[in-house]
């Protein structure tokens, strides 16, 4: 019989509950090799929850984590082949840069020619050569991050996992550092699984997205999924930012409170219509709307919009002669193509 | 100009009588007063002949010691404890422990000799000097290593459980080293409890004494300069200790 390709996570009913409250409602989710993975949440949805359960922090309440097929659920952080860069890095202060990255192998009593070779190349890895001797508290933020990720990666874990790497950085340090990561994932061809509640950094680094909310799964896909499909309304509004509109289907066509038609197969009832910003444009007729707000953004501008329904709508087109016409007070219309319109059922909130 | 002539008498008010005492130790007039004769060094070298002085500051040493060790290790572990616990319930059980230090020494004294030896049927000795000295000294250690603890990173223990460690091996390779100069600071300002201790050493030692109990004894025979030795000997191991403790507890990380 032919092995079936498992992938190299899976979590089965995984649940976590704290007293009443239920940080994760039980979850089913598989990881393949090689996925750089975003799970992307509000604070306090439970993202960080989930990933202490898959290092081994947090027992969970109900449920199994498998790693290569292997059940892990009983095994503690120490016994599992995942590694973690923590959120505050959680560095061995009274140890130098070297002595921190060679601490997991020290622990496993490797000979020292060999930790020696791994810590430089570690160190090489993260672009941390000559560091070796340099106290923790010397360093800067972003250097602390990468002896967080060389100490992690030193130990060829299965699975990568990183909470909320990049938060305590500042803007241009924090895009170096995607790059960075993009690259060591390339260059290990390692899985990472990394929390966020930045949609940008799940974007700009992620080849999948776990959106979570209150506990549960919103939605799983690539970036492109998520965006331009969103699941659900919480999804539509999460990740990036959309005009929602309110509806009525009767026999396959929706009809808007605020005006146009859109054909949508489906049981009648209400329904709600998202649009991105971008899908947006100025036209003689379609969407009526009167601009209440005008932003400049350099290489865009978004134009807030009320509609005759009193529904709040948001554009975004190039700055440009178009732009320049929708100053706040004047009544336009926008035009949007059939596909860029996404339906959601009332139900899927 | 008047706030400095206040300062200064303030001062002599404070300080007058221990340097007096300090004084005296080194002067050859067997009569505690003025003229206190020429310097010399015979009342230590006396105390150094005295074996009633010789065994009770033995038995100091002893004591201030195992205070030092047993409250240090039972104040790290009610510190870490409280550290766990939200803040409400960890000034409950914080002002709990630290009951020993705001009763009166005596009642202390009073209640470890009704429980030990009226309840228990222990009888007096060394273990229960030494048990009622942890009692004072342990809510020193809580403080101290509770302060050193809430600037320890917990991540860092995590980290090293995710790199392999077992709970010990985390402790021991990770947070000992971090907070070790607390604990040693913690420690002597234990042992300066220890041998400052006079009410409940002499309500408990049941035979023996200890360098206080002992001046005690002396101060209700005779009163020559050599107990102003004993005091200076005393002055400068607790002012030396409590030094030390603040220097490493403090300015060395």
């Amino acid at each position: 019989m032919p092995a079936l390709p498992s992938p190299l996570l899976r979590l089965e009913g995984l649940s976590k509950s704290f007293g009443p409250t239920v940080a994760v409602a039980p979850l089913d989710l598989a990881v393949e090799a090689g996925d750089f993975c975003a799970i992307l949440g509000p604070s306090g949805c439970g993202k960080s929850t989930l990933l202490r359960m898959i290092a081994g922090f947090t027992e969970p309440s109900s449920g199994r984590v498998l790693i290569d097929g292997q059940d892990v659920t009983a095994l503690g952080p120490e016994q599992r082949p995942t590694n973690m860069v923590f959120q505050g890095y959680g560095l061995f202060p009274h140890l130098t840069v070297a002595q921190n990255v060679a601490f997991g192998l020290a622990l496993r009593k490797r000979p020292p020619a060999e930790t020696a070779g791994r810590v430089a190349e570690a160190l090489k890895l993260v672009r941390l050569e000559g560091f070796d001797d340099r106290s923790i508290d010397k360093l800067s933020g972003g250097q602390q991050q990468r002896v967080a990720l060389a100490r992690a990666l030193i130990m060829r874990p299965k699975i990568l996992l990183l909470d909320e790497p990049l938060a305590a950085l500042d803007l241009k340090l924090r895009q170096q550092m995607q790059e960075e990561l993009r690259r060591i994932h390339a260059d290990i061809g390692g899985t990472f699984i990394f929390v966020t509640h930045d949609q940008g950094e799940a974007f700009a680094l992620a080849n999948r997205v776990v959106v979570m909310n209150a506990g549960r799964v919103e939605q799983l896909g690539t970036p492109q999924e998520v965006y331009r499909t969103p699941a659900s309304l919480f999804v539509a509004n999460f990740v990036g930012e959309a005009s929602i509109l309110k509806g009525e289907r009767r026999n396959g066509m929706v009809t808007l409170a605020a005006g146009p038609e859109i054909a949508s197969a489906g049981p009648d009832g209400p329904v709600s219509a998202m649009i991105r910003p971008e899908r947006l444009q100025p036209a003689a007729q379609g969407l009526a709307a009167t601009v209440v707000d005008q932003q400049f953004l350099g290489e865009a501008v978004r134009v807030t919009a009320l509609t005759s329904s009193g529904e709040r709508i948001h554009v975004r087109l190039p700055d440009g002669p178009d732009a320049a016409r929708l100053v706040p007070g004047s009544k336009v219309a926008f035009a949007f193509a059939p596909d860029a319109v996404r339906i959601l059922e009332e139900s899927a909130r | 100009m008047i706030w400095r002539i206040v300062i200064v008498l303030f001062l002599l008010f404070m300080l007058g009588p221990i340097l007096l005492v300090v004084l005296f130790s080194f002067g050859s007039n067997a009569l505690i007063g003025f003229p206190m004769g020429s310097l010399t060094f015979a009342w230590y070298r006396e105390l150094l002949g005295d074996s009633g002085f010789f065994d009770a500051f033995q038995t100091s040493i002893v004591v201030a010691l195992a205070t030092a060790i047993l409250s240090t290790i039972t104040g790290t572990l009610a510190a870490m404890g409280l550290m766990r616990l939200t803040p409400r319930p960890a000034r409950t059980v914080l002002a709990a422990l630290s009951l020993p230090v705001l009763l009166p020494p005596l009642v202390v004294a009073i209640a470890i000799v009704v429980l030990f030896v009226r309840g228990l049927g222990v009888g007096l000795g060394l273990p229960v000097v030494i048990l009622g000295h942890v009692l004072v000294a342990q809510p020193f250690v809580i403080l101290i290593v509770m302060a050193r603890l809430a600037r320890f990173d917990t991540a860092s223990l995590d980290a090293a459980r995710d790199l392999g460690a077992t709970r010990w091996q985390a402790f021991r390779l990770v947070m000992l080293p971090q907070i070790a100069s607390a604990l040693v600071g913690a420690a002597l300002v234990s042992a300066a409890i220890s041998l400052d201790d006079f009410i409940i050493a002499s309500f408990t030692i049941g035979g023996g004494n200890t360098v206080s109990t002992f001046v005690w004894g002396k101060m209700r025979t005779t009163l020559d300069p050599s107990i102003n030795a004993i005091a200076t000997v005393l002055l400068v191991m607790t002012i030396g200790l409590s030094a030390l403790a603040l220097r490493l507890a403090r300015y060395r990380e």
